[in-house]
């Protein structure tokens, strides 16, 4: 094919997406574009799935490292005193540094923000403001509702009872995330405060988290993490009122 | 000198961890692949030459211990069966299937090993063609319509939902 050629392999369209093709094959290709919608489109659908593969995947990059991926076999190239008093010295620095990943000040964003917290953030932020769309699926269709979830979190999955506390079921829905789905059940008290209970299936470095206070863009949250199930209960309610719901959804999942 | 090659491996960490995930769509099954390719790479490591690509190393590496597993586990492949989850109500199966249309990654899981990998390299590690090609050992034009493939079937998986999604809306 030469340069001058207006028809164009898959190849190449191929190239132009990944940001690959080359002048004057690249000029040409954008003038071509600009005349054949369709042609445009499909190429933008593959520069969407290129974005949407960072959208996902890229938060592993901010991940700490294992220890079991770092290099083990050093033996040899140290002197055994040596070694004993870099053991001992990386051992003072890894209590320190436990000690400040700990304490507040250092306490960076975990996997509980990034798979937890700011899904169900969201997740209420979105859909307790909808008048009639806050759920997928009616309380009054409940037992569908459950065995639904339950298949796609692949989990035994049901929405605790807290009329006692004042709170309705309106229903829930299923939301798209990393690895498997999460669920989202909406409640609403008479003078219609809603509060959402998002819940994760996920392998948390945590078997069990007790109730952690948040408060972010304006919501308020109690979360915790029951074996492979993280809860998060968000709303725009009192602390301890939102804190006394937690216990009551707490109790009624463990009995 | 090997300092350096100690760092530039380990500043590969979490690249080669970010594909693994995305490539097995589970995160244990990745960390294994990582540390398998990471403890052949360290035993290596004296064997590798200075000024050559530590990135392609070990994603070359990654690719063969993949390309093993991948025989194994093709039997078993880990897809949600759309008619065991068609049994709720009709009057939100739209929105489910909406919501479909943003999981990538189910999708992902729908294509062929050998394609996914291609578009992987290409579309999220950024990679030159002619390097995939030297990764995986195909000539380029191997890889060009494997990811033509991959790329294609993403897009049929997405505007399928999207056909059904206008079938509702017309109801």
């Amino acid at each position: 094919m030469n340069s001058q050629d207006k028809s164009f392999s898959e190849s190449e369209f191929q190239a132009y997406v990944d940001g690959q093709l080359l002048e004057p094959r690249l000029s040409q290709m954008e003038a071509f574009l600009a005349n054949n919608p369709q042609e445009a489109a499909r190429l933008d659908s593959y520069s969407q799935q290129n974005s949407t593969l960072h959208a996902f995947y890229d938060d592993v990059l901010q991940e700490p490292i294992p220890e079991r991926f770092l290099m083990k076999n050093k033996k040899d190239k140290f002197p055994i005193f040596a070694r004993s008093a870099a053991a001992v010295f990386f051992m003072a620095m890894g209590g320190l540094l436990s000690f400040f990943l700990q304490s507040e000040y250092f306490h960076k964003p975990s996997v509980f923000t990034s798979q937890l917290i700011q899904p169900a953030v969201n997740a209420y932020k979105v859909y307790a403001p909808e008048v009639l769309h806050a759920v997928e699926v009616k309380a009054d269709q409940q037992q569908h509702l459950f065995k639904w979830l339950s298949k796609r979190l692949e989990t035994d999955i049901k929405a605790p009872d807290l009329e006692g506390s004042g709170y309705s079921l309106i229903g829930g829905r299923l939301l798209p995330s990393r690895y498997k789905p999460s669920a989202l059940f909406m409640y609403e008290n008479k003078k219609a405060n809603r509060v959402s209970l998002y819940i994760r299936h996920h392998q948390w470095d945590q078997e069990s988290v007790l109730f952690k206070y948040v408060r972010k863009d304006d919501v308020s949250m109690f979360y915790w993490i029951d074996g492979e199930i993280g809860y998060a209960l968000s709303g725009d309610i009192d602390k301890a009122e939102l804190l006394s719901l937690s216990h009551v959804i707490h109790e009624s999942l463990t009995r | 000198m090997r300092t350096h090659q100690y760092r530039e491996l380990t500043e590969c960490i979490p690249v080669i961890r970010r594909y693994a995930r995305a490539l097995t769509n589970d995160m244990h099954r990745a960390d294994d692949l990582v540390q398998d390719c990471l403890e052949r790479a360290w035993s290596r490591l004296h064997q590798f030459q200075q000024g050559s690509n530590m990135r392609a190393w070990l994603f070359t590496i990654m690719h063969n211990i993949y390309a093993n597993q991948a025989r194994r586990y093709n039997k078993t492949p880990q897809l949600v069966d759309i008619d065991t989850i068609a049994d709720f109500p009709c009057s939100n199966s739209r929105q489910e299937l909406n919501l479909e249309l943003y999981d990538l990654e189910y999708a992902l899981q729908q294509l062929p090993h050998e394609q996914r990998e291609v578009l992987l390299l290409v579309g999220l590690e950024g990679m030159r063609y002619q390097e995939v090609s030297d990764i995986i050992g195909i000539p380029v034009g191997t890889v060009m319509s494997r990811l033509y493939r991959a790329r294609e079937k993403l897009r049929n998986i997405m505007e399928g939902d999207n056909s059904i999604k206008v079938q509702g809306i017309n109801d």
